[in-house]
C-alpha cells in the first residue's frame, strides 16, 4: 500500500481535482485504489453522490470507540465510485466537531494510520483528500502518508498557503522524527495571464528542489467530470488536464520507488 | 523557534504520541519494542510509528502475549546481525506490535 496526501493550506486549489485525476488513471491502469475524503466539507464524498449530510458512517466514526481496530467496520464504512476498482472513505459534516470532541486526548493524529494498516494488503493506493485548515485532520494525513502533493494554484495569496503548508509539515517531521517527500504541483495555470506566469515563476525561485517541471492547466472538462460524478478520464481521456494528470502520476511513482 | 511554532509543536506532539487509552493497558509493550526498533527504522518505510498489520500467524489463532514477546525479541536479536537489506525490512516490519493484539 502506498499512501499520498493532497494537501494545501488554502482551499480552492485543486485538491479534490487531484485526488480524483490521480485515483482514477491509477483504477485506469489496474491498481486498486481508496480515496479518503478528511474535508468536512465532504466536496470528495459529494462528487460520488454521497451526501455528506446524511451518511450514517463516515471518518468520523473512527476516531471514537477504537473503531479503527475494526476492519469489518472500516469495509462497511466506505462507498463505491464509478469505478469497481476504486473505493472511497466518505466525510461527514460532523467531521468539523472533531477537534473539539477529541481535544486533550493523546494519539488522536494516528487514526487514519492505524485504519489504513488494517487495510494494508487490500488496496495499492490510497490518495487522502485534506482540509484547508491546519487541525487533527490534517496531522492525522500527514502521519499516514509516504509522500505528500502539494496543489498550488498559480496565483500570489497561493504562494502564502504553500509557505504555511510547507512549515506545518517540517513540524509534523519534527515530532514524528522522520521525513516526509513532498511535491509542490502547480494548479490552474493559465500561460494567458501574469499572474500565473509571475507566480510561477517565484515558485521556482523559492522551491526549485520540490517543484514538478510541470504544471496542471485550467480544464473545464475537469470541472465537467465532477458534474457527472465520473474520473475525468472516464469523461476524456485525452484531454489537457488529463494529460497533465497523467505526466504526474508518472512523476510520483517514479520518485515514491 | 517562536512561541507560535512552540504552541504548534507541542499540538503535534500531542495528536501524535502514542495513546494509553487506545492500547487497553499494553502501553508498555508498545513503548518497549518501539524503542528495540528505533535504531533499525527506515525512514521511508512509515505507517506513523510503524503501525502496520503484519500477521505473524494464521487468522484465528493468536500467539499469547509473551509468545508474541518472544518472538519478537527473537526476531530482533537477528536482526541486528543483519545487513540493511530486503529481508532486513521485512523482519523489523514483522516485528511491529500490531499483531499482538490478535
Amino acid at each position: 500500500m502506498r499512501i499520498w496526501s493532497i494537501s494545501n493550506q488554502k482551499g480552492g486549489v485543486g485538491k479534490t481535482t487531484t485526488v480524483v485525476s490521480l485515483g482514477g488513471l491509477l483504477a485506469d491502469s489496474g491498481k486498486r485504489v481508496l480515496l479518503v475524503d478528511l474535508d468536512p466539507h465532504g466536496s470528495l464524498t459529494s462528487y460520488f453522490g454521497q451526501d455528506p449530510d446524511g451518511l450514517d458512517r463516515s471518518l468520523y466514526h473512527l476516531f471514537f470507540e477504537q473503531r479503527w481496530r475494526d476492519v469489518d467496520y472500516i469495509r462497511a464504512t466506505l462507498k463505491p465510485t464509478s469505478l469497481p476498482n476504486v473505493m472511497m472513505l466518505p466525510a461527514t459534516t460532523s467531521l468539523a466537531t472533531l477537534e473539539r470532541q477529541v481535544s486533550g486526548q493523546d494519539g488522536m493524529g494516528l487514526v487514519l494510520a492505524r485504519s489504513l494498516a488494517q487495510l494494508w494488503d487490500e488496496y495499492d493506493y490510497v490518495l487522502l483528500d485534506t482540509p484547508p485548515i491546519l487541525g487533527v485532520l490534517l496531522v492525522n494525513a500527514l502521519a499516514a502518508c509516504q509522500q505528500l502533493v502539494i496543489p498550488t494554484q498559480t496565483e500570489h495569496l497561493a504562494l502564502k498557503g504553500l509557505e504555511r503548508m510547507v512549515h506545518t509539515l517540517k513540524m509534523v517531521m519534527k515530532s514524528q522524527k522522520r521525513q516526509l517527500p513532498y511535491w509542490i504541483v502547480p494548479t490552474l495555470f493559465d500561460r494567458r495571464t501574469t499572474a500565473s506566469l509571475t507566480s510561477l515563476k517565484e515558485m521556482r525561485r523559492t522551491y526549485q528542489e520540490a517543484l514538478w517541471d510541470e504544471a496542471i492547466p485550467v480544464d473545464t472538462r475537469l470541472r465537467d467530470a465532477s458534474h457527472e460524478g465520473v474520473f475525468p478520464h472516464q469523461l476524456d481521456p485525452d484531454t489537457r488536464g488529463v494529460r497533465a494528470y497523467r505526466h504526474l502520476l508518472a512523476m510520483l511513482d517514479k520518485q515514491g520507488k | 523557534m517562536t512561541g507560535n511554532s512552540d504552541i504548534l509543536l507541542g499540538y503535534f506532539d500531542s495528536l501524535l504520541a502514542p495513546c494509553p487509552a487506545d492500547e487497553s493497558g499494553e502501553h508498555p509493550l508498545d513503548s518497549l519494542l518501539l524503542d528495540a526498533t528505533a535504531p533499525f527504522a527506515g525512514e521511508a518505510d512509515t505507517v506513523a510509528s510503524g503501525y502496520r498489520l503484519i500477521a505473524l500467524m494464521l487468522p484465528g489463532t493468536p500467539l499469547g502475549r509473551a509468545a508474541a514477546l518472544t518472538l519478537n525479541l527473537e526476531l530482533l536479536c537477528r536482526l541486528r546481525k543483519l545487513e540493511p537489506g530486503r529481508l532486513h525490512s521485512s523482519m523489523l516490519a514483522a516485528c511491529e506490535p500490531e499483531h499482538w493484539y490478535g
